[in-house]
């Protein structure tokens, strides 16, 4: 507890500094905000050098954190500079409250904390929705909070159950921790096992936007502010198949029912992969189709956790860390991109490689990243995965994985070749 | 005791069923009161019983129906009026009222439910809350099936764990106090952008 308290520094003083902008200037605000953010990252960096296993299962996810919430304070900048109607002090008590779960579902090691952290993050994210005002976004919110609340209500009874199996060992809140679940998960009666994995897996899952529980993503991602975009699908995402991940590997064990923990999370991580990618094509709506591609992309770190071997899941763990630099880039230029132009439209986004040309050439390197083009990140990780699925012989996942793979890379593809190079219909090119 | 979580379950039904917001609100609080006088019965640590016991009476019989009703006051009636609820709510709701009975059994062989009757009731309200979230489209229903859906889950919750440590109701309470204020600010905010409270009609007026 103490060590979280201490990792909550980073947060309070956001709050702190936010609450500065009533007297002193709010560019100034912002700009101190992103550095104390960036010296706390570079505090979280340094420790993690020098003791690479402090504290916690994966020691590098609070770096890791820190780097994508740095990035997101550094664009908040050029974002609050661009909507001048938001309130400075109500954008970052959000954003720092929304950072502070983060921070929480990423170091807990309880899993009733990480409920409620995961179910914080989401009101949260939602009030930077609400605040926003228009007419898209408060639908957006609104689905947003009403799905992921009801799945995280069916996550909240498989809690009950759990801790109706383990009350005997009158530890309390101690019950939830994932060593004790490790080590007592034999008590638990097998079919209540079961449904609790089931509970947990599609209430998490709805959070984790895993399909077919993933209707609120689409929406909620894309019209979000574009650093806190980044964070939902970059981040918090990722963090959510993590606590999954933990709670099926404290308690899992043979199963009885076919379609239980693992069995489960490959079914959704194939459905994911397969509609995420799908849906990539008929995209025209830049944020939305980096949105689906975020549904795609958790859709094969499930299927990485839900075999279970130590390559997939470290596949699954390298797919996380790429996937969430490059996503929460993108979505930071795709913001960029939007307000110069004006349009979230793809193909609104007139001759970017004449009027932005460095950065419409790490758009395109992003771009390929994401599509898993070698020897970029997540090709590398991609490999892994499917290396591993052929070790289990997991033909049909396997196809499936592939199929998702290249409908993806021909999606993506096809969209920056659209907005780099395609001219606009009032225009003719000019070949002399 | 029993009493009291069947009128939870009928109070339940009601919400599902009434077509006005106010009367929705009326029995969201009605259940505020069933769940203090349910915890009471269930729990063992007086201690935590009283701070529970308090916080869920503050919380829910009077906070939570109150910030909602205040939303509503500020509606024209015509937007407080609520759709019929189709013939289909009815079969579904019958149907998960049934299949309870087939969960009950593999539960009881492994020997968590220490109050079945109460089991039933709380289950059984959960249920009418989802259905509720699936039946309903008027705004401020669908946030009451939201609370619904906690308060049924604390009554599951003693019908199997007799009581959850005290930082996890802690916990469930701010978590459901900040989801009502943030849902009635949503909910005042679509009235005045929408100019409707029917959640499938902001789809098409949303661009």
């Amino acid at each position: 507890m103490a060590t979280l308290i201490l990792d909550m520094i980073g947060p309070f003083g956001v709050l702190l500094l936010a609450f500065g902008s009533y007297r002193y200037d709010p560019r100034r605000i912002s700009l101190s905000i992103a550095f104390w953010v960036g010296i706390n990252f570079l505090f979280y960096a340094i420790r993690f050098m020098v003791h690479p296993g402090y504290g916690m299962t994966f020691a590098w996810l609070l770096p890791l954190i820190e780097l994508m919430v740095t990035g997101s304070a550094f664009v908040s900048i050029r974002w609050l500079r661009e909507h001048p109607s938001q309130s400075v002090v109500r954008y970052y008590f959000w954003w720092a409250l929304f950072y502070a779960a983060l921070v929480v579902i990423a170091t807990t090691q309880n899993l009733v904390l990480a409920w409620l952290a995961i179910e914080f993050s989401t009101l949260v994210s939602s009030a930077l929705l609400i605040e926003l005002g228009n007419r898209r976004a408060l639908e957006a919110a609104f689905k947003y909070m009403v799905i992921a609340s009801v799945g995280m209500s069916v996550a909240l009874l498989g809690i009950v159950l759990l801790y109706a199996s383990l009350q005997s060992q009158h530890l309390g809140w101690q019950t939830f921790t994932y060593a004790n679940l490790a080590i007592h998960h034999q008590a638990i009666a097998p079919i209540v096992r079961d449904i609790v994995m089931i509970m947990m897996l599609c209430g998490i899952g709805t959070k984790a936007g895993l399909v077919p529980f993933h209707t609120w993503l689409p929406d909620a991602h894309s019209v979000a502010p574009s650093p806190i975009s980044g964070l939902l699908s970059g981040c918090l995402l990722g963090l959510c198949l993590l606590v999954i991940d933990h709670f099926l590997r404290a308690i899992s064990m043979p199963s009885t029912l076919f379609l239980s923990g693992q069995h489960l999370l490959l079914l959704f991580g194939v459905l994911s992969v397969l509609i995420g990618s799908f849906a990539l094509f008929v995209q025209k709506d830049v944020k939305r189709m980096l949105a689906y591609s975020s549904i795609e992309q958790v859709g094969i770190m499930a299927i990485g956790f839900g075999i279970g071997t130590p390559l997939a899941i470290d596949a699954a763990l390298l797919q996380f860390v790429f996937h969430a630099i490059i996503k929460a880039s993108l979505f930071y230029l795709a913001g960029y991109f939007s307000e110069r132009y004006h349009s979230t439209h793809l193909f609104q986004w007139k001759e970017i490689t004449k009027k932005f040309p460095r950065l419409a050439i790490l758009w395109a390197i992003l771009l390929l990243a994401l599509a898993g083009l070698p020897p970029l990140g997540l090709a590398y990780s991609e490999w892994m995965l499917i290396l591993s699925l052929w070790d289990q012989q997991q033909t049909i996942v396997l196809l499936a994985l592939c199929l998702g793979l290249v409908l993806s890379f021909s999606a993506l593809s096809d969209h920056l070749i659209k907005s780099l190079w395609k001219t606009p219909r009032n225009q003719t090119v000019d070949l002399s | 005791m029993d009493s009291l979580a069947l009128l939870m379950l009928i109070s339940s039904f009601l919400m599902v069923v009434v077509r006005n917001v106010r009367y929705v609100l009326l029995f969201l609080s009605l259940q505020g009161w069933l769940l203090w006088g349910l915890l009471f019965q269930s729990a063992s640590n007086a201690t935590e019983v009283l701070v529970i016991g308090l916080l869920t009476l503050l919380v829910k019989a009077f906070l939570l129906p109150l910030i909602l009703y205040r939303v509503s006051q500020k509606w024209p009636s015509s937007a407080l009026r609520i759709r019929a609820l189709p013939i289909w709510g009815y079969l579904l709701g019958f149907v998960l009222l049934l299949s309870i009975s087939h969960i009950m059994p593999p539960l009881q062989a492994a020997g968590i439910l220490h109050q079945q009757v109460w089991f039933f009731y709380g289950l059984g309200s959960l249920f009418l809350a989802y259905l509720q979230i699936m039946s309903r489209k008027h705004v401020l229903s669908l946030i009451s099936a939201f609370i619904a859906i906690e308060n049924a889950l604390v009554l599951v919750a003693a019908s199997i764990a007799g009581q959850l440590p005290l930082m996890m109701e802690i916990g469930m309470l701010l978590d459901l106090i900040l989801s009502t204020i943030l849902l009635a600010w949503l909910s005042h905010l679509i009235l005045r952008r929408f100019k409707t409270v029917d959640f499938t009609a902001m789809r098409f007026l949303r661009r």
